[in-house]
């Protein structure tokens, strides 16, 4: 699944798919040393290299890694301003007055990669209408606030 | 009856110690995978957070700000990991290479787990246990908050770590301990000299178990929270008396020197080569760090 979660972003390859490892229903990029221990030792493991997210019943939950692997490929984006970029990490929606610059020109429905004014990839949001509109426009999906409140939803593909 | 805070203000006393209330201020490790201090110091300013030196630490930092530091973006994009100064020190003295196998004993929640993947610039092997399975959840998220590439984390006991049949160049095992009254209020009323006992059982059992999965010439940090010298000094010369093991100097210019003479029992003067926080003094929570190299 992390692959269709991938593509609704870019179609860009950005996963070395020769570390990709799979351990139950997470993802990893494992290096060789660590893959070798992974594989010859009994004991299972739980975390396995650096995570980048998981298959659940509802859809994928990325990691934060595979959200900034993405922040220089992604086709549709919206970038915030200082507020409005806590207010996202509060799961609160994004209203079209908190966007500074968006690119690929997301229209309702699109997936948007929701960054912050450095650039950094705080969150994933589904367009409700055009950017442009007045108003809420991007539902949050999930965001990285998720490390504090210790809830996250998936993204269903 | 041996508890209470008068048994233990006399036996700090006799330890060269004293209990004295010590309010900690927030502190910070900076991740130098993710970022600089530079860069961190410069970018907590631009929110009102200033950021001072722990000047016994490699990447600590006071934090000084009128929000809680681990509600914000910066932390959640893993810029830094939340970590007291006392206990950074642990993996500075191991001061794990890139090439290296670590065993970090009792992982969760990560503070070190993590703080070791940045010691070896995130490449090498950290072989990650943790005993308890409701802290497991708590040191993946901060795996993966921090981007830490080079962990893999098992549910296990320490004690039983030969099961994974690898051999170690360095060790961590920060041990399951007593606790000290500076992080716990309620410390004294908790504690007794029974339980710190057991305590140092459990952690003699987890030090014979780490030596037999060290290499020859291998290093062990052992660390504890606890100022108790059942779990520190005094587990020390158990360990001295096995004869396949000595103390190295930690090199650290805090803190005490370790206790030669406990309670009237003289103990081997290479203990003095450990570390002993007393929180009066070093204004940190109680803390003991021994660096151990295998024969």
């Amino acid at each position: 699944m992390i692959w269709d979660f991938i593509d609704q972003f870019t179609k860009k390859n950005i996963i070395d798919e020769k570390q990709l490892v799979k351990v139950d229903r997470a993802y990893y990029l494992t290096d060789p040393s660590l893959r070798r221990i992974l594989v010859n030792t009994k004991q299972k493991a739980l975390h396995a290299g650096l995570f980048l997210g998981r298959d659940v019943s509802s859809g994928f939950i990325p990691s934060t890694h595979l959200l900034q692997l993405l922040v220089p490929v992604a086709d549709k984006t919206i970038t915030l301003h200082k507020k409005g970029a806590w207010l996202c990490i509060c799961a609160r929606d994004i209203f079209s007055e908190s966007i500074v610059k968006s690119t690929g020109n997301p229209k309702k429905g699109d997936l948007v990669l929701i960054l912050n004014e450095y650039k950094e990839c705080i969150g994933i949001g589904k367009a409700t209408q055009k950017i442009s509109a007045r108003g809420l426009v991007v539902k949050n999906l999930l965001d990285i606030g998720w490390f504090a409140r210790k809830k996250v939803r998936a993204i269903k593909l | 009856m041996e508890k209470g805070i008068g048994f233990f203000r006399k036996r700090y006393e006799q330890l060269g110690g004293k209990i004295v209330p010590i309010k900690l201020k927030p502190t910070l490790r900076v991740n130098i995978l993710r970022t600089t201090e530079k860069k961190l110091i410069a970018r907590m300013k631009s929110i009102g957070a200033t950021l001072k030196k722990v000047p016994f630490t490699r990447y600590g930092y006071e934090v000084t700000s009128k929000f809680s530091a681990g509600a914000i973006q910066e932390h959640f994009l893993g810029y830094y990991y939340m970590q007291e100064a006392a206990p950074q020190v642990a993996v500075d003295v191991l001061n794990p290479k890139s090439g290296d196998l670590v065993l970090d004993c009792c992982a969760a929640p990560g503070g070190k787990t993590t703080q070791i993947s940045e010691w070896m610039g995130g490449k090498g092997r950290i072989i990650a246990l943790e005993k308890k399975r409701h802290r497991i959840p708590s040191a993946l998220h901060n795996l993966e908050r921090m981007h830490t590439p080079n962990v893999i984390v098992y549910e296990m006991d320490a004690a039983n770590a030969g099961r994974l049949q690898l051999m170690y160049d360095k060790i961590l095992l920060d041990a399951p301990c007593a606790g000290n009254y500076v992080t716990d209020k309620d410390w004294f009323n908790k504690r007794d000299l029974e339980g710190i006992r057991k305590s140092a059982a459990i952690q003699r059992r987890l030090l014979a178990e780490m030596v037999k999965v060290l290499k020859p010439g291998g290093i062990m940090i052992y660390s504890t929270c606890s100022l108790e010298p059942e779990e520190n000094e005094l587990n020390m010369q158990w360990l001295l008396n096995r004869g396949d093991i000595k103390l190295e100097d930690t090199k650290l210019k805090i803190g005490d020197l370790g206790l030669t003479t406990v309670f009237g029992k003289k103990l081997d003067k290479s203990i003095a080569r450990c570390r002993r926080f007393w929180p009066h003094k070093t204004k940190t929570q109680g803390f003991f760090i021994a660096k151990i190299k295998k024969k």
